[in-house]
């Protein structure tokens, strides 16, 4: 009985095995998708009537992503994946695209057919705050055009957008992107008022050194209770053990461990607070204030009515504005803001999870809807996502549009692994792929490389304050040297120890050296002077050239200011060795360094879960640098840096005092250079002090910088100021806002303060290495930061789907990009 | 009656170890940092985690987490993997490929692992033996990541036998039983079956020689069976004993994926979907994914132990 059964098992088992065999092994060669989705002709699932636009030929173009977005809901996206699938699916109000000429770019005016500035004709100025005498900058009128459909032909018109708006600023839905509205300079009377309706009556705290006039009472919150404050505890601030206890005995991280809400400065809670100031190397006897909040006003509860965006008639909305705003603040800002959405499919998707109210919208084939060119018909969630042509879309019938968008199809596959997406790439299943550095020494000369630079600018970002790293030696227990970091010298040491160019050579995928915090993406007035690269500018780099110690001139080292700025390296073994040592005799004499101990500098370098190659490979080269550049100091041989992973909040951790260095970077803003250095020096624009990475033992709203210019006209005088005031004084609103000449003296002396603190130092700048696959042209080969190589837009095709796969076929399936 | 008690003590026990491993979880997570974003963002994400409970002590967000699931059977949200995903439906659209692929792969593995040992059993220490078990050693020991980039780039790659991507849905068809999906999945499939041919046919091979070299195979000799009659009926039937067992415990990892394989030939898995909601800090995913991997390992330890008795009827449950 029991050896039929047995065999039962392996006989159905192996029928199996062959059913499964023949199913397979007739399959022969392999097909590519597209002809594999022809053969077999999938249906669509899209919920709206199909479009029947372009069935043949077809043109698909291939992209991929390591995982599938989050959501391409406009008001909630948040990651670059996200914003991948995003932007097929939207056309904004205006876009910026390539000149005719194809040397600069220019506006293009798409969901909007114009706006006018109506602020001298506005008759309800008083209502909404306008000052009486404005004549321009306040309000503004977007007029629509009038053929703008969703992708399942519903009209969109003023009051689609105008709804989009209150969804997007609604209270309760705390969306992920309702700052890029309340939180800019082209913000609506009353959009950050109507957003934070739900603290309606509660205190407004601000920072206390934001006070211009007296103040009654001082507050303090650790946690995470108001916008200027974070959910850290405060267990991690306190390094020694001398610093847990108060005079009585009383934990001090356990009195305010689950405070949640502001209590008032007391003399006690002002002593604690004295104590953790001096935790980060700050004795001043006014420091509590860095921890204080006044209360300035209650938040108020505030009508969808008296916000400043409004529907005018059927086709035009209008915009108030609270402050003065220019021609290229509003398009820049609109630009910017995703603000149209399916007001029904959003709303059904709405649900009360806890507290939060949130919605689903744009996050599923089924809460999908479109208003740009393209329209999803299909998405399986971590594999794929397939988007057509929307039918709907205006842009179809508009001859501005004519040669543009030639793809019929765009494909986003789901492909974690580098390796398989190379294999993909080079069977022409993919039309995109991002290399890492070790695909350089295959592709380096490959005509099919693109670069694509980012603003992004990687540095060392220092802890710098004695009892800090005094703490993190303590803590690591292991008699190495940690507290040489304070020394402004020891770190000059080590940004000169770099050779910057080998580093990006050997380690990155095609980034360029950084020895500024701003690269070459950077404007300062790129709404009157496109050309206008921060970088290039004489204020810029005759601050750079100083910093570094170069002279020009008749005489001198060299005989140009460019000439000398472009011979800048950062890399001077010479320098770094003096720089050292120098370092070396001063950290002997205050005893911080004894001879033969070692220096350990630890690294976060990121907050993932493993070191990439290329970070494993520039530890090695860090390490080298360091010990080449120690020779013949006090420190020769004696300095190890460990590159380390897995802290998600290593700004934070720095800030803290729980981490001496980290790898950090910021990007974007690159079109205002003046106000990208807030993001560095001005606390309540970062949203804190902690927000500013550079402080731990450095203080912006404290330190001054003295700087020499032509303020006022009246000839060239000095003032001082503190770094956080002459960053107010360059932005919008600030006492020299808008004089260029002036702002940028001021800003490339901000830069080179910052970067003579040491506590900072850039060594990259990203840049994003990419290939594109022979099926496609790109709109153009000159990479321009404000439309890159064209986007989508102007890709064109080599070849039909069908061409490309007999193409590829006729190469035996595999293409040589080298 | 006996067995009946011992069950019921088994789920008793099922229940509070996934009660103890569902808290333990629940509070591991929760004390991983949670990234803050930079600027502006800070304010709105931190409004936003006040709003869903973040802030409150740990024990207090558990039983809020534990009255949800009770009273609504509802284990909270995905907001870092599929937003607004209720955490339960982020497994079901993952669990289809991951069932098919280790699905294919156990029918696949599980006659051939067997064949090879019987066949090395049957053949010891001879040169096919020897062939088989220096096979296995090394299936064995090389993890199964190795072969899956070694057939992805020579057999998918290379020569173009096969795709070295498994299939979307919308390329083949709309359907997981098309000819293109199951194409697509073959070398994933074999990736997985390797290891385990490799163990099932170490296993079966250890089990049989024993048996063959019984005393009861003998006595069964001197009655005048053939040999091969000899093996089939009384070998083949002791030896399974303790194989099928470990085939039942190979069926029911079905359900778990491969973080790796799926990583390589872009499989949506669940696999991937556990190690991300880590990384994310996806709580209510975590935990999810933690309780349903619980579950079904509990279970089938549960049914392997049953399954002793039912396959050798001297084994009794429950008896001392």
């Amino acid at each position: 009985m029991e050896k039929k059964w047995i065999q039962k098992i392996i006989a159905t088992a192996i029928a199996a095995v062959m059913l499964f065999a023949a199913a397979c092994g007739s399959a022969g060669t392999p097909a590519s998708a597209e002809q594999t989705a022809a053969a077999e002709a999938p249906a669509s699932a899209d919920p709206v009537p199909a479009c029947g636009a372009d069935a043949d030929p077809t043109y698909t173009y291939r992209f991929y992503l390591g995982a599938s977005p989050l959501t391409w809901n406009p008001h909630t996206w948040e990651l670059d994946s996200d914003f991948e699938t995003m932007w097929l699916l939207q056309t904004p109000l205006w876009d910026i695209i390539m000149s005719e000429d194809g040397e600069g770019w220019e506006w293009l005016f798409e969901e909007a057919e114009s706006y006018e500035d109506i602020t001298a004709a506005f008759a309800d100025k008083e209502r909404w705050g306008v000052p009486a005498d404005a004549a321009e900058g306040h309000v503004f009128q977007i007029n629509l055009r009038q053929d703008l459909k969703w992708c399942d032909g519903t009209p969109i018109n003023a009051e689609s957008y105008v709804s989009s708006a209150k969804l997007l600023l609604d209270p309760q839905l705390l969306n992920y992107r309702a700052s890029a509205l309340y939180h800019t300079s082209i913000a609506p009377v009353n959009s950050f008022e109507y957003f934070f309706s739900g603290k309606a009556g509660q205190p407004r705290f601000y920072e206390a050194w934001t006070a211009e006039d007296a103040v009654d009472a001082y507050y303090f919150n650790p946690a995470a209770a108001h916008d200027f404050l974070w959910d850290y505890s405060l267990h991690d601030w306190v390094g020694y053990e001398e610093f847990e206890y108060d005079g009585d005995g009383v934990n001090r991280y356990e009195k305010y461990e689950d405070l949640y809400d502001f209590i008032e400065i007391t003399d006690e809670v002002k002593a604690d607070l004295l104590v953790f100031a001096a935790n980060f190397g700050d004795d001043d006897p006014g420091a509590w204030l860095h921890f204080a909040h006044y209360i300035h006003g209650v938040y108020e509860e505030v009508d969808w009515e008296d916000v400043g965006f409004f529907v005018n008639d059927e086709y035009s909305f209008i915009m108030v504005t609270k402050l003065p705003n220019s021609a290229w603040d509003i398009m820049y800002g609109l630009w910017h803001i995703g603000i149209l959405v399916h007001e029904e499919t959003y709303t059904a998707g709405m649900h009360q999870v806890g507290g939060l109210m949130a919605t689903s919208y744009g996050t599923s084939l089924e809460t999908t809807r479109s208003h740009g060119p393209y329209r999803m018909i299909s998405y399986e969630i971590d594999k794929q996502a397939v988007y057509e042509r929307n039918p709907y879309w205006y842009g179809w019938n508009d001859p501005r549009y004519e040669n543009w968008y030639q793809a019929t199809h765009y494909v986003i596959d789901i492909v974690p692994d580098h390796g398989t997406a190379l294999q993909l790439f080079n069977q022409g299943l993919l039309d995109y792929l991002l290399l890492v550095s070790d695909d350089m020494v295959v592709y380096r000369f490959s005509d099919y490389l693109l670069r694509k630079p980012s603003s992004e600018t990687a540095r060392f970002i220092f802890a710098t304050s004695l009892e800090s790293l005094i703490a993190l030696e303590n803590e690591a227990g292991d008699g190495a040297n940690k507290r040489v970091l304070h020394y402004s010298d020891f770190r000059r040491g080590f940004s000169l120890a770099i050779d910057r160019s080998s580093l990006v050579m050997q380690a990155t995928a095609g980034a360029l050296p950084q020895l500024f915090l701003f690269n070459d993406m950077y404007y300062y007035d790129i709404s009157n002077d496109p050309a206008s690269v921060y970088r290039n500018s004489v204020p810029a780099m005759e601050a750079a050239v100083r910093m570094y110690g170069l002279t020009y001139g008749p005489g001198e080292d060299f005989e140009y200011l460019e000439d000398a700025y472009h011979a800048l390296t950062g890399y001077d073994v010479e320098a770094a060795r003096e720089a050292f040592q120098a370092a070396y005799i001063q950290a002997v004499s205050d005893g911080n360094y004894t001879d033969g101990q070692p220096v350990q500098i630890n690294v976060m370098a990121t907050g993932g879960t493993v070191l990439t190659a290329d970070q494993i490979r520039r530890q090695d080269m860090m390490n080298d640098f360091i010990t080449d550049a120690t020779i013949g100091t006090g420190f020769e041989g004696m300095i190890n840096i460990t590159y380390q992973f897995g802290a998600p909040n290593r700004y934070a951790d720095l800030w803290e005092g729980r981490q001496e260095v980290i790898m950090g970077s910021w990007f974007g803003g690159y079109l205002d250079v003046f106000n990208f250095i807030l993001n560095y020096v001005c606390p309540e624009y970062a949203g804190g002090m902690h927000q500013l990475t550079e402080t731990n033992g450095w203080d912006p709203t404290g330190e001054t910088i003295t700087i020499a210019a032509d303020f006022y006209g009246n000839g060239s005088e000095t003032l001082t100021r503190t770094f956080t005031q002459w960053a107010r004084d360059i932005t919008a609103g600030g006492e020299f806002s808008g004089n260029v000449p002036v702002s940028l003296i001021v800003m490339a002396e901000l830069e080179m303060g910052v970067l003579e603190s040491y506590q900072a130092v850039p060594i990259l700048s990203a840049t994003d290495i990419q290939m594109r696959s022979m099926k496609v042209e790109y709109g153009t080969y000159d990479f321009n930061p404000m439309y890159e190589y064209g986007y989508l837009r102007m890709v064109t095709f080599n070849y039909t789907d069908a061409e490309w796969a007999a193409f590829v076929a006729a190469q035996g399936g595999t293409l040589n990009y080298e | 009656m006996r067995m009946f008690k011992y069950v019921c003590k088994r789920i008793g026990l099922l229940i509070v170890t996934f009660f103890v491993i569902v808290t333990i979880c629940f509070s591991l997570i929760k004390l991983l940092e949670n990234e803050v974003p930079l600027g502006m963002q800070a304010v709105v994400e931190l409004a936003r985690r006040e709003a869903l409970g973040y802030n409150k002590p740990i024990i207090e967000q558990y039983g809020i987490f534990l009255r949800n699931v009770i009273t609504k059977w509802e284990w909270g949200y995905s907001w870092h993997i599929n937003y607004m995903m209720p955490a339960q439906e982020t497994i079901t659209p993952r669990l289809p490929s991951t069932l098919l692929v280790n699905a294919y792969s156990i029918i696949f593995c599980i006659p051939v692992g067997i064949a090879l040992g019987i066949w090395a059993a049957i053949k010891k220490n001879k040169i096919t033996d020897h062939i088989i078990s220096t096979s296995v050693m090394l299936f064995v020991s090389v993890p199964s990541f190795v072969y899956a980039f070694l057939m992805q780039y020579t057999l998918g790659f290379r020569l173009g036998f096969f795709p070295v991507i498994v299939s979307s849905l919308h390329d083949a068809g709309g359907s997981w039983f098309t000819r293109t999906m199951l194409h697509s999945m073959i070398l994933p499939v074999l990736a997985l079956s390797f290891g385990s041919i490799a163990g099932l046919a170490r296993y079966t091979r250890a089990e049989l020689t024993e048996a063959l070299t019984s005393e009861y195979m003998l006595l069964a000799r001197s009655k005048g069976l053939t040999r091969s009659r000899a093996i089939s009926t009384h070998a083949m039937k002791n030896a399974m004993v303790p194989v099928l067992p470990y085939i039942f415990g190979i069926v029911l990892s079905v359900f778990s994926g491969s973080i790796i394989i799926e990583a390589i030939f872009a499989i949506n898995g669940v696999g991937q979907l556990y190690i991300r909601s880590i990384h994310l800090r996806d709580y209510d995913v975590f935990v999810v994914t933690s309780a349903f991997y619980t579950i079904i390992t509990l279970a089938s330890y549960i049914l392997v132990d049953l399954s002793y008795g039912f396959l050798d009827p001297r084994i009794r449950m429950g008896e001392r």
